[in-house]
């Protein structure tokens, strides 16, 4: 089957995209979603402007689409984005959700209303679990925005330490940062043919909202 | 032991209706996966374990409807979810009909049994299930959600459906199933 991922750049969207891949659908386009101003509740939005080198690196077409902030915009602006995979000859969406009832059966009722098959093969699955296969698999992620945790998590890599130091917040935090405690950027997993590298960022925000833009970044061979 | 029956046409459902099962099951007993689609031995699973669940599937997968269930009857104890709630009510002749509930809504029980009780807020995600008014004599409503039967008992077996997916947000029911099929086995 063709496949549209629903893609934010972030580590569950490229660990779905990989499951996808390997579960011997095809994966023909990236969709992702381009909030206007940092404020929106349902898409993970920190340096999205990377989805694009990230599509390079895989050799797979991105739509983006431009969104508002409040959630009938952002709806719609999905709509519109998978309106246009269907012009790829997309027959399903695979998404990263994890645990939101609230993103998922917004997801299921669009797929359902545009006639696509939706897979969310990280549903429920625990947050350390997902953590860890990433590690396992060998995926570059870094921390790009915080919210509600230290600012010294900015730039840091995904790696055993890392979790374990997520895994002591974990009574207050979601360890796999769905509920927007902090954001991450794949620079590199099995898929890329080329990986990323950041050549210049910064870091804006308070102490615990706080977010590392990426000013300037580029593909180099693996 | 207990055996978890995939309905998923494409293996790539199974890590988000079968794995989460599995996964809550597999706190309180062994156990077991079978995926349907395959050309599985049904006499061998059978023997293997008195007590079944059959899972849920995707939205837009409805390959199951074509397939012969009977095989089911010889187990002593079977859960059904979502999809295999409509497998276990066409098992028994009911009439399913087109009733579209995506998200969380609230389940009223209205029969004391042994999975759940009271009101509780629970995941769907289905476009047909057995309308209330549509009942057959052979099943006891256990709860309701608006028009919809959310959970029902086949009244001569230890045959359990519900419409939504308590592997989501009650996942409490799935282990007190497998709590039951494990101490009658």
């Amino acid at each position: 089957m063709k496949l549209c991922v629903l893609y934010s750049g972030g580590k569950d969207s490229n660990l779905a995209l990989l499951k996808a891949a390997e579960s011997g659908h095809e994966v023909v386009c990236l969709l992702s979603l381009k909030p206007v101003s940092a404020d929106s509740e349902v898409f993970h939005y920190p340096n999205v402007e990377l989805t694009h080198l990230q599509a390079k690196a895989m050799d797979i077409p991105l739509i983006s689409v431009e969104c508002g902030d409040e959630e009938e915009g952002s709806l719609l602006a999905l709509k519109d984005g998978l309106r246009k995979a269907k012009d790829f000859g997309v027959e399903g969406v695979v998404t990263g959700a994890i645990r939101s009832t609230y993103q998922a059966s917004r997801f299921q009722r669009i797929c359902y209303t545009l006639d696509l098959w939706c897979f969310n093969p990280l549903w429920l699955r625990d947050e350390v679990s997902i953590l860890r296969e990433v590690v396992e698999r060998k995926f570059e992620v870094v921390i790009v925005r915080v919210a509600g945790i230290k600012r010294s998590f900015l730039g840091r890599r995904i790696d055993e330490s890392m979790i374990r130091e997520l895994k002591k917040l974990k009574g207050y935090v979601n360890p796999a940062g769905e509920g927007g405690e902090y954001e991450t950027l794949v620079l590199n997993m099995p898929l890329f043919r080329r990986r990323i590298v950041i050549e210049d960022f910064e870091i804006v925000g308070k102490e615990i909202d706080a977010m590392m833009v990426v000013k300037k970044a580029r593909l180099i061979p693996k | 032991m207990v055996a978890i029956i995939s309905l998923c046409k494409h293996r790539l459902h199974e890590e988000e209706f079968v794995k989460p099962v599995v996964e809550i099951a597999r706190k309180v007993a062994d156990i077991e996966i079978t995926r349907v689609s395959e050309d599985v031995d049904n006499r061998k699973i059978r023997k293997r374990h008195k007590g079944a669940i059959v899972c849920g599937t995707a939205l837009k997968d409805f390959d199951y409807l074509q397939k012969d269930f009977s095989w089911l009857l010889d187990f002593e104890f079977v859960l059904g979810i979502c999809a295999g709630y409509q497998v276990l009510a066409r098992l028994f002749s009911a009439n399913i009909s087109r009733i579209e509930r995506i998200g969380v809504h609230e389940v009223i029980c209205k029969r004391e049994n042994p999975l759940f009780e009271g009101r509780f807020r629970a995941y769907f995600l289905h476009e047909l299930a057995l309308s209330i008014k549509d009942v057959l004599d052979v099943f006891e409503v256990l709860a309701v959600c608006e028009n919809e039967v959310a959970a029902f008992k086949v009244k001569s077996k230890e045959f359990y459906g519900v419409s939504f997916h308590p592997e989501v947000l009650s996942p409490e029911i799935i282990e007190k199933f497998v709590e039951l099929s494990s101490e009658r086995s």
